[in-house]
Formats: structure tokens, C-alpha cells, sequence
């Protein structure tokens, strides 16, 4: 780890020497919410990747970024933490990653109508959610969906989403209160259940007991991370920190030549989980990942 | 006072404050580690990958049964033959053939095995557990020593209580029915973040079987007609489970129950009559009182790798005992025969679970049993017997064994099971149970098992030490068994089984329906059975050829079908050992040549229905049927006619007032009121209904 620091460090500073000589070159400031693991790796992952005409910053800490006047002309932030901390701070153009997007849409609040603000949001698109229910569960037509009264989810659109794939969307509002009771009446009325990231309802201290009553009533639960399958759901589309990293070092480039950023955008790059055992155990049938991984792209058409 | 008020009040401020901060996912929702829950040992293996004909009975079908007793459920097995000794006394057996003590099956709740010593056998009224506390119940059909330790002979019921976060709240139910069937059950519990509780309070009554004045099936009372009327039931029992997961590998469960249960026993066949104005009856009615409790210990911690660790205790402990009056030549004694027998187990395992590479995985582990049983009985036998008024028994036993069990996926379509137990039995007998299990899958939906193993059944300490108050005088009144204090057969070895079958199961995904055929073979060799006596001996060989169907069918997600049926055919050595002169094992008609092939039902089958619909509103309707049989023991005049039966169920949910809900539940048993009689003529199962009325808040 302090390698790497010290590596990173000096690969800054690297940057910084190299590139001090050309005027018109790209200066990036690469903002971290924390030191921790999940940021590093994307920061990792971003900085190897990146063209080395760019001119790299990273800070660990968000309290670290002061405006002076070595402005960087790009501020990438990862996380929420450091979106909030810079957004408030600066004018600067930002890309934030690692972003939810709820989180996203809170923050645009600060910048209302600023074309210099863009992000990749965490959120898989909703029509890769249907092309995974699709491909991995082509005889499933009845999809639960509990969510708190925090969720912007737009309910109505995508049970018609749903509906266009022949599947039926039964959304419950649920509060800590009834989260029991109303998971109990959703796995009773539908064949799988669709977990989201919404922590009033999907937290540390539910997920054990969620993934328990629903696999006693072989309910399969399709989730929204690589660790969630770990834990005991059947499949979930996820993207890793380095593949939004990928994402963000496309947008780089393209910033780099027209100095404009894109619309934010759902995450391009991603990947499928399946928790085999426990598809065998409720006598499903699960495609590898790498097989619904094919059949999600072609279903998309090649698009992202 | 204040200052604490104070900072409770900032505390309390300072959370909400945090939670709100929290509101939208955040990366960490995505990206944070989530302790495995869906464990390789929570998950239960598909039928398509066991290594034996399984069938799993979960909650849903239980609430569409309508039963209201735990052994009732099995009817629903293939091939299970369940009945009553009296109102309150249940036995369950697989392939039928057995007295009112069957003893040859594994039982198990949440891993604790309930089959107790004196007798080895199940009393099912008495288990600190209600039919609500139960989550699924498995039933492995065929011997599975190797997985489930010693005495898994016939097959095993392994029954899953209910997880403590499966319950959030309140809910109490009454029950008012027929036959003076009262239940209130009260259970309340909460899913907390590190701990989980469930507590479930509850009191059970019924009064068992009505009283016949006359023989049901025309038949001449005799003295076999063991007139059950005095056989009510009560039984006031609470269960307490919580689990506590302190981390993110470790999980612990603390479990307890006790159960005080009165029974009507004893009947009236024998008192003196104006006919007979000089019998002897050592059994009048009276009440039995029993006391049981448990107290489980469960710690399982996730290793790396999908490995697991696990380690159970358990000490269970129950206490019988009656007191009663007795006639002897035709004269009401003056005196109380008192007997109380006083049983306890203890239990520790341990077992360690393996990936041991992507197609393979082991369990392997060990355990320690003791049995022990303190038995008194007092009365004065002088008149009758030339016997000192009171003897008593000691029991002590230790049993270790060993076992370990591998799966491996040869290929994608190849699956062998491999397991063996070696056990040294409480009587120094030391066996080795193996079992192979060789699963094809034919096609993705049709697989193909081959199995077969070997498993022994322990004698039970009243078959070694059969209650004799002096040598050569049996002597055993009342409805519990004092042991005598000395092993009156002492050569009694084990009973083995070998069984070998062939399964067939489809998954129908298209059909949405699945089907599991199983062809056996099973051959028990060294039978215990009662030679002369009461003295039991070795050698009751028996074959049991049979073939066990299950369907089960989906229509939509509200609405399943299961159907199940079995036809078994047996045969054994029983008329040779009469011609020997064993008359003990003499049919109680001559209709019959072999007193076990009789005591099997040829066909048998059970058919559930049930539908939900989105309101709430639910029916179901179930079928039961019984091939006429002799039960092993008893007189012709107990001999089961073909039994037929129906039942159903609809129930209707409400809403009260203050977010209370709750739910209304007709059962009627036996609707078309086509009776029959169980194990005893006296138990007439007639047309019989109940009502359940449940709040939950």
C-alpha cells in the first residue's frame, strides 16, 4: 500500500515535470473520496490507462483540493463524497464516478443547467436489468420490487418497460416498519424478486434475513452487486471500478479533443455474477456468466 | 435523570441526523462486502443431485394440509404410514410393519435427534416444538446413516424450524374445533441487525378419540379392543430460538423449549364386568404427565473458500411419570402403582465442510452421544407376584462415531455421493454404515440415480432390558416402560439394512412440474422382534420391494399440486419362525401367511391441492388413501379397513383496526365423513372440524 502511494505520488509527479513544458496539454485532477481500497483501485485503474499527454493529479483526500491558480481543466471525482466536497468548491468541469444515480441527481442541484458537470452512474440501465431477467430467467414473468419511499424510481416506467418483455413488475412501498411484512406479500405474489440499491430496505442489517426468507420460499432474488450473488442471490449485472474507469478514460480523451462532456451517462462497461449453487439448489437452470454476459450484448444490440 | 435524558435525546437526534445523510445508495451500496448468508449448508441439495429419494414438505403445503400435529404431516410422504396408539399418541413408520413404538427412523429437529430412550421412539406430542415454529421438513426416504448419523434405518425426517428474523412482530391464533380441540398460540420475535429472536408460547388440547360402546366393525369386543375413550391431551409449551451473527463469519444459535403435557393413557377393556367380575386391569385410565425440555447450542463460522465449520450441543431431558390405581381379581387395590422414568441426552459434533476443488466437496466430522435413563416403579406385587414392592433401573450409554461424505461432480453430467459412518453404539457394537450414489443426468431435466447402503439400528433399551419386576415375570403396567435393572436379551446385536434403489427424476421446467420415481429394494437382515415372552431376538429377515411416485405440479405461482403414491410389496421369514414355534409372530388372522407382509399397506397415496388467490382468499383440498392392513401386533379385530379421506381448508384474510391483520381458516377433516379406524378398532377418525382465528400486529 505505501508503495503505491509513494508510487502514485511519484507518478504524479512525474506527470506534473513531464508535462509542465507543454502549455495546451490536459490537466486532470483525479479526486478520491477516501484512501481506501474501492477508490484506489479505480484511481489505479484510470491513471495506467490514461494517455500519458495527460497531466494527472491525484488527491486522496477531498478536503486537499484547493482552487489556485494551477486549475486542472478536468476534475475527476470518485465517489460521492468527493462530487459533493468539489462540486460545492469549484467551476471546474467534473466528471464524477463511482456515483449513484440518485446521488447524481441531487448534486446537479448545485450546478443546475451546467454542461460542465457529467457523470457514469453506478445504476445498470434498465434495459440491461430486463435483458439479464430475460436471459437468465426466460420463464420467469412475474418480478417483485420492494422500495423505499426514498427511491426517485420511476415505478410507472418501468413496469411498462417490463411489460413491453411480457413481465409483470409488482412494486411494493415498503418502510423499515413493514419491510417484512411486505416482502412476505411480495415473494408470495411473484416468481423472483429484483433487489435494488436502496438502503432503507437493502442494508446490512436486512439483506441476511431478506436473502433467507426469500430463498425458503425458493424465491430467487436477482441483486445489483458482485457481493450480493456472494452472499446468497442468484445473478446481477454489475459494473467493477475498472470498467468505469474505462468508461471515464473514454470521456477523457473525448474531452481532451473538444473540451466538452458528454450527457452523463449509464455505465458501458459491465459484468454478470451467478451464484451456481444456489440456482442448482432452487432447481434453476443458469446459463454461465460469460455465456448471459454474449447473450445480454447481442440482445443490446451491440449497444452499450 | 435529565443529563441521561439529555444525551439520549442528542443520540438519538445525532442518528436520525446520519440516517438522513445516508438516504441515497451510495457506492458503498454497491461495493460492500455482505457476509455470506446462502451458505453451502443452508442450501439444500436439488433433488437431481442427491444422493437419495427425498421429499421436502415447506411451509406453504403445511398451512394447506391443514393438519394440526406435526406427525400428521407425514402423510404426505410416499409410502409413510402414520397412526395413533390413542388420540395423543402418534407413530410414524416408513413401509408401515410396526408396533405403537416405530423405531427405525432418524429423527431430527434442527440436527437435535428426538427419539428417546427407554423405548427409541418419538413422542410426538410431547416435542417442545408447534407445527407454526416449523419452517420445512425433508424426509430422506431410505437408510442415510452415512449423512445423518446412527438409527437413520428406514429414512430420516429432518425437521427446520423457522429462522428468528422469519418473524417481526406479534401474532397470536386460537383454535376451537371438535373432539375439544383448543390451541392458543402465541409467537412474537424481531430481526435485528446482530441478533435475532423468535419465542413462541402456546397451549394445545384436544380429546382424542370419541368412546365406542360397541365394536366398530362388527367385530366381537375382545380383550384386544383396547377401549381408548380416556385419551385427551394437554399440552401447555413454549419455544425460544436466537440467532446471533456477531460478524461477518460467525453465527450462533441459542435454542430452548419445554413442553408439560398431560395425557389420558390406560383403558377400561379389563375392569371387572358383570360377566367378568374377576379380571385384572394394570392399566385403568389415568392421566400421564410428561415433562420434556432442550436446551440446543449452534455455532457455525464461514471459512475461506466456501468451507464451513460447524458445532452443535444439545442436552435434552424428559420426565414421565403416573400414578394410578389397579383391579386385581376383580378388586379395586387400595394402593397407587407410581412409575416415572427419567431420560436425558447429550450431544456435541463437529463437522467441517469442503470446497475442495470446483467439483468437489466433503463433509467430514465427529460426535459424541450419551443416553441416560433413571426408571422407578413402586407396588406392592406380594399377592400377586411374591415381589418386594418397588425396583428401579439405571442406564448409562456413550456412543461415538465418525463420519464423512463426499460429492463429486465426475463431469457435468456424472455425480457420485460417497459416504460411511463408523459408530460404537451404546452397547459396545461397533458398525460401519457406507453408502454410494451414483446420479446421471440423462438430459439437463431427467436424471438417473443409482444408490445404495448399508445402515444398522441400535437395539432400544427396553428390547435389551425388557421390564421384568424377577426373573421370568414380566411385569408392565401403566403406559410407561420401567427397564429391568438386569439385560433379560442380552445377545441382541444390531438390525441391518441394505438397501439398494433406482430414482428417476424429471425436471419439467415447460410443464412446470417435477416428478421423482424411486424402484427399491430394501432387505433387513437380523430383525429384532419379540421371540418368547417378551424377550427379543435376532433374526426376523424381511424383504420390502416397492416402487414411490411424487408428482408435483405448478399451475401458476398460487396454485401447486402434489401427488404421491407407493405400492411395496414384502416378504420375510416370519412363517418359518412360527412353524419354528415362535408364536409370537402368529398373524392375528388367518387370512394372512405373513404377519409382516400384512402389516404393509400394498398401495398407498396422498394428493394435495392448493390455491391463492392475490386478495388473500385460499383453498385447498386434500386426498389420502390406505390399502386395507393387519398392524403387526394387534388382534383382528384391529385389523385397518382401506382408508379414505379428504380434507379442506379455506381461509380468508382481514384487516382490524390500528394495522392489525389477520387471517380466518376453516379446516374440515374427513369431509365426506368416510370413517376409519387407525392402529386400534377404538380409533374411529370421523368427520371433524376446526377453526383458526390469527391477529398478527
Amino acid at each position: 500500500m505505501i508503495c503505491r502511494s509513494i508510487f502514485l505520488t511519484l507518478f504524479s509527479f512525474v506527470c506534473l515535470c513531464a508535462t509542465a513544458s507543454a502549455t495546451n496539454e490536459l490537466r486532470i485532477t483525479l479526486v478520491l473520496s477516501e484512501d481506501t481500497p474501492l477508490y484506489k483501485s479505480f484511481s489505479e485503474s484510470l491513471s495506467q490507462n490514461l494517455s500519458n499527454q495527460f497531466k494527472i493529479e491525484v488527491l486522496t483526500r477531498s478536503e486537499d483540493f484547493r482552487i489556485d491558480a494551477h486549475a486542472p481543466d478536468l476534475i475527476i471525482t470518485v465517489g460521492s463524497k468527493a462530487a459533493n466536497s468539489i462540486v460545492e468548491k469549484s467551476n471546474i468541469p467534473v466528471l464524477a464516478t463511482l456515483i449513484s444515480l440518485d446521488q447524481y441527481t441531487e448534486l446537479s442541484r448545485q450546478r443546475p443547467h451546467d454542461s460542465n458537470l457529467a457523470a457514469i452512474y453506478l445504476n445498470q440501465p434498465l434495459g440491461r436489468q430486463i435483458h439479464l431477467f430475460r436471459a437468465a430467467l426466460p420463464k420467469h414473468t412475474k418480478i417483485g420490487l420492494l422500495y423505499s419511499s426514498d427511491s426517485r424510481l420511476d415505478i410507472r416506467n418501468m413496469q411498462i418497460a417490463f411489460a413491453q418483455q411480457g413481465i409483470e413488475l409488482v412494486a411494493k412501498r415498503s418502510s423499515m416498519d413493514s419491510l417484512y411484512e411486505d416482502l412476505s406479500s411480495i415473494i408470495n405474489s411473484s416468481e423472483v424478486v429484483l433487489a435494488i440499491p436502496d438502503n432503507k430496505i437493502y442494508n446490512s442489517n436486512t439483506l441476511r434475513n431478506i436473502l433467507l426468507q426469500s430463498y425458503q420460499h425458493a424465491i430467487p432474488l436477482v441483486g445489483y452487486s458482485q457481493s450480493l450473488v456472494k452472499a446468497g442471490a442468484l445473478c446481477a449485472a454489475y459494473s467493477s471500478p475498472e470498467q468505469i474507469a474505462a468508461q471515464a478514460n473514454e470521456i477523457v480523451s473525448q474531452f481532451a479533443k473538444t473540451r466538452k462532456l458528454p450527457a452523463p451517462q449509464y455505465p458501458q462497461f459491465f459484468s454478470i455474477a451467478v451464484n451456481q449453487d444456489v440456482a442448482k439448489s432452487l432447481g434453476i437452470t443458469l446459463p454461465s456468466a460469460e455465456l448471459l454476459k454474449v447473450r445480454i450484448d447481442k440482445m443490446q444490440g451491440g449497444r452499450p | 435523570m435529565k443529563p441521561i435524558t439529555l444525551i439520549l435525546l442528542v443520540s438519538l437526534t445525532a442518528t436520525s441526523d446520519f440516517a438522513l445523510a445516508l438516504n441515497e445508495a451510495s457506492e458503498l451500496d454497491y461495493y460492500q462486502e455482505i457476509p455470506i448468508v446462502l451458505s453451502a449448508s443452508r442450501l439444500s441439495q436439488p433433488l437431481s443431485d442427491a444422493p437419495n429419494a427425498m421429499t421436502v414438505i415447506d411451509r406453504k403445503m403445511i398451512v394447506a394440509s391443514g393438519f394440526r400435529a406435526i406427525p400428521d404431516i407425514f402423510k404426505l410422504v410416499p409410502g409413510m404410514y402414520v397412526s395413533y396408539y390413542k388420540g395423543s399418541q402418534a407413530f410414524v413408520s416408513y413401509h408401515g410393519s410396526t408396533d405403537q413404538y416405530a423405531r427405525r427412523m432418524q429423527v431430527m429437529i434442527d440436527g437435535r435427534s428426538v427419539y428417546l430412550a427407554p423405548v427409541s421412539a418419538v413422542d410426538w406430542a410431547n416435542l417442545p416444538i408447534m407445527l407454526d415454529d416449523i419452517e420445512r421438513i425433508e424426509v430422506i426416504r431410505g437408510p442415510a446413516a452415512a449423512s445423518h448419523g446412527a438409527n437413520s434405518t428406514q429414512g430420516v425426517i429432518s425437521i427446520t424450524t423457522r429462522d428468528s428474523g422469519s418473524l417481526n412482530g406479534k401474532s397470536v391464533s386460537f383454535t376451537r374445533g371438535s373432539k375439544g380441540v383448543n390451541d392458543v398460540v402465541a409467537r412474537f420475535g424481531k430481526a435485528g441487525e446482530r441478533f435475532d429472536y423468535r419465542m413462541t408460547i402456546g397451549y394445545s388440547a384436544d380429546n382424542g378419540y370419541d368412546d365406542l360402546n360397541t365394536s366398530p366393525n362388527g367385530l366381537p369386543q375382545a380383550s384386544l379392543l383396547l377401549n381408548n375413550g380416556y385419551d385427551s391431551n394437554q399440552a401447555r409449551l413454549m419455544n425460544f430460538r436466537a440467532d446471533y451473527h456477531p460478524n461477518e463469519v460467525d453465527s450462533f444459535d441459542i435454542q430452548f423449549g419445554l413442553n408439560r403435557d398431560v395425557q389420558g393413557v390406560g383403558f377400561t377393556d379389563k375392569n371387572p364386568t358383570v360377566l367378568n367380575p374377576n379380571s385384572t386391569n394394570w392399566n385403568v385410565t389415568h392421566d400421564l404427565h410428561s415433562e420434556s425440555g432442550f436446551l440446543q447450542f449452534g455455532w457455525l463460522r464461514a471459512l475461506e473458500d466456501g468451507a464451513e465449520l460447524k458445532m452443535h450441543y444439545y442436552h435434552i431431558r424428559q420426565n414421565q411419570h403416573e400414578a394410578f390405581p389397579y383391579y386385581y381379581n376383580g378388586t379395586l387395590s387400595n394402593s397407587l402403582i407410581t412409575q416415572s422414568v427419567l431420560t436425558s441426552r447429550d450431544e456435541l459434533e463437529i463437522q467441517h465442510l469442503l470446497q475442495t476443488n470446483d467439483n468437489n466437496r466433503l463433509v467430514y466430522g465427529a460426535a459424541w452421544r450419551g443416553d441416560r435413563t433413571d426408571a422407578q416403579q413402586y407396588v406392592d406385587l406380594r399377592t400377586a407376584y411374591g415381589v418386594e414392592p418397588s425396583y428401579s433401573s439405571t442406564s448409562n450409554s456413550a456412543e461415538y462415531r465418525v463420519f464423512a461424505h463426499d460429492e463429486w461432480h465426475i463431469a457435468p453430467t456424472w455425480i457420485l455421493n460417497v459416504g460411511a459412518m463408523f459408530e460404537k453404539d451404546g452397547w459396545n457394537n461397533s458398525n460401519a454404515s457406507p453408502r454410494v450414489a451414483l446420479n446421471y443426468h440423462l438430459a439437463p431435466q431427467h436424471t438417473i440415480r443409482l444408490d445404495s447402503s448399508v445402515a444398522y439400528r441400535t437395539p432400544a433399551l427396553v428390547e435389551k432390558q425388557y421390564p421384568e419386576v424377577k426373573p421370568g415375570i414380566v411385569y408392565q403396567p401403566g403406559a410407561l416402560f420401567v427397564p429391568s435393572s438386569r439385560i433379560n436379551s442380552p445377545s441382541l446385536q444390531p438390525e441391518r439394512m441394505d438397501s439398494k434403489a433406482i430414482g428417476y427424476v424429471a425436471e419439467l421446467s415447460d410443464w412446470h412440474s417435477t416428478l421423482d420415481v424411486r424402484v427399491f429394494n430394501d432387505r433387513v437382515t437380523n430383525g429384532i422382534y419379540i421371540a418368547q415372552s417378551e424377550i427379543f431376538a435376532n433374526g426376523l429377515n424381511s424383504n420390502l420391494k416397492g416402487v414411490e411416485i411424487t408428482l408435483k405440479h405448478n399451475f401458476d405461482s398460487d396454485t401447486d399440486l402434489t401427488v404421491n403414491f407407493a405400492h411395496s410389496q414384502g416378504e420375510s421369514n416370519a412363517p418359518a419362525l412360527v412353524a419354528a414355534g415362535n408364536s409370537k409372530l402368529n398373524p392375528a388372522d388367518s387370512s394372512i401367511s405373513d404377519v409382516f407382509t400384512g402389516s404393509i399397506p400394498i398401495n398407498s397415496g396422498s394428493l394435495l391441492y392448493s390455491h391463492r388467490q392475490a386478495n388473500g382468499f385460499s383453498y385447498s383440498a386434500a386426498y389420502y388413501h390406505q390399502d386395507a392392513m393387519q398392524p403387526f401386533d394387534r388382534g383382528s379385530i384391529d385389523r385397518q379397513p382401506v382408508q379414505r379421506r379428504m380434507d379442506a381448508r379455506i381461509a380468508q384474510p382481514f384487516r382490524g383496526v390500528a394495522g392489525m391483520k389477520g387471517e380466518v381458516a376453516l379446516v374440515i377433516q374427513n369431509l365426506f365423513d368416510q370413517r376409519y379406524t387407525e392402529y386400534i378398532a377404538n380409533n374411529v377418525f370421523d368427520r371433524r372440524a376446526h377453526i383458526t382465528i390469527r391477529v398478527d400486529w
